[in-house]
């Protein structure tokens, strides 16, 4: 091989091989959950939330009245945790809208502000779970206007921002 | 040049040959002396050409043809060009071998990376589809649990609001006694995850050490375990606290078994389970039959 040949072929291997190695280098940062945001080997949830029925509850809850043209419904569901940490507190939160934009409001419309709520002892250790590989069970009581039969309920499975919808069928009173 | 006899370089036209160290007369020798003399310090070497042709390349003869025709008075040299014409290949094949090593070791190093990522992604998959790996076993049973051992002991109530008066209405405070061996070693990741309460379906998690160990110690059940419990210890023996619904009789205490691979844990190797129940209140409650899966 000539001494020009071989020098070419010499730069091209050469440039071949960092490229590669800046490929892996990069890939390992992925790896290691260093870069790109990813989150990397970091543990999450990933709830697949399935609804099992919507019961009307009456016009009253634990003492409140609920708005005019409006009733109390209890929402159940099915929580399973796919993902390889813990889904806590609302496992995951539930944002329900119907046709129109009043058609449903969730409790946080009713309950007290948080001026007036006294704290209660173990604060934060209430809400229910659902730790990695089970299903749990869920439950949530909003205000529906009456003659909405379904509404939609969305929801993000993990942290990603991938977001999932279901509808929801308005039960009977219980 | 210099001295033959006592290795002195001085100027061969400025002392006619004469050294002006030790008075020896020195011959300047020629280009073949010079060949014949390196060639009896050295050996032969039919390596080396013959200078006949210095500065015209392709046109050189080997010393050892040379020195067979019996010509010692010739023009050979040892060929500087020749010699400098060869290094300079052995530089180009020494760059170009560099180059062949830089590219295999990226490739090995792309290819490797590749293979974690897909081994990685294709882990989380399947601990995401598998189906939990689950173990049933009864209040105080001792069963092998990572590094060494644990024992569920027993289930009692502790509070409600008529104890603590703070507390939520409808709510109530149990706490779980767990003991548990392990190797005492600080490195292996032997961390008890945090324990879980299933209670008709509804998983509660655990009251963190820091909220319950004050009101543990006021209520009985003390010490207050935590993740820490039996990292770079030999043993533990307290208590985990949850809040149930009042009036919960049925509890099933869940803790879940991880490789110690990571910092975090690393992988959910199996749910250990033991089914309770809360016989009365404040006077401690016994373990319940277990439920085979």
């Amino acid at each position: 091989m000539s001494s020009k040949k071989k020098t070419r072929c010499s730069v091209v291997f050469l440039i071949i091989g960092i490229a590669f190695c800046i490929a892996g280098g990069a890939l390992s940062l992925m790896n290691s959950g260093l870069s790109f945001g990813s989150g990397g080997s970091e543990k999450e949830p990933w709830c697949v939330v399935e609804p099992e029925g919507a019961v009307r509850l009456g016009d009253t809850y634990e003492g409140v009245q609920a708005e005019e043209g409006y009733a109390f419904y209890e929402l159940t569901f099915s929580v399973r945790n796919e993902g390889d940490a813990a889904a806590y507190y609302q496992m995951p939160s539930l944002y329900y809208e119907g046709e129109d934009y009043d058609d449903v409001y969730d409790h946080y419309y009713w309950e007290e502000s948080e001026e007036e709520a006294e704290e209660p002892l173990f604060d934060g250790y209430y809400e229910p779970c659902v730790p990695p590989g089970r299903t749990g069970k869920a439950s949530e009581v909003v205000q529906i206007r009456d003659g909405v039969e379904r509404i939609t309920a969305s929801y993000y499975p993990g942290y990603s921002m991938e977001e999932v919808s279901f509808k929801i069928v308005i039960g009977k009173e219980k | 040049m210099r001295c033959y006899n006592c290795n002195k370089n001085f100027d061969y036209e400025k002392y006619y040959g004469i050294c002006p160290k030790c008075g020896c007369f020195n011959k300047r020798e020629t280009q073949e002396e010079r060949h014949g003399e390196l060639h009896d310090r050295f050996g032969d070497d039919s390596d080396h050409r013959a200078e006949g042709a210095c500065g015209k390349p392709g046109s050189y003869t080997s010393y050892s043809d040379v020195s067979s025709a019996g010509s010692s008075s010739g023009s050979a040299s040892f060929g500087g060009v020749d010699a400098r014409k060869r290094t300079k290949k052995k530089k180009g094949s020494g760059f170009l071998i560099f180059s062949i090593l830089v590219f295999i070791l990226g490739i090995v190093d792309f290819g490797t990376q590749l293979v974690r990522l897909a081994a990685s992604q294709a882990g989380s998959g399947a601990q995401a589809d598998a189906a939990l790996s689950t173990a049933a076993h009864e209040a105080g049973e001792s069963f092998a649990f990572q590094q060494g051992s644990l024992q569920v002991l027993e289930i009692k109530k502790l509070a409600d609001q008529n104890t603590l008066a703070a507390m939520e209405e409808g709510m109530e405070l149990v706490a779980v006694h767990v003991a548990g061996q392990g190797d005492g070693m600080y490195e292996d990741y032997n961390r008890l995850a945090p324990p879980y309460l299933e209670v008709d379906g509804v998983y509660h998690g655990m009251l963190s050490a820091y909220a319950f160990e004050p009101y543990g110690q006021m209520l009985g059940a003390f010490p207050v375990l935590d993740e820490w419990a039996l990292m770079g210890e030999e043993s533990c023996d307290g208590w985990y606290a949850f809040l149930v619904e009042e009036g919960t009789s049925e509890a099933r205490f869940w803790i879940d078994e991880y490789d110690g691979s990571d910092w975090d844990g690393g992988r959910l190797l199996a749910g250990h389970y033991v089914d309770l129940t809360i016989e009365a209140e404040e006077s401690g409650a016994k373990g319940g039959e277990t439920d085979e899966q």
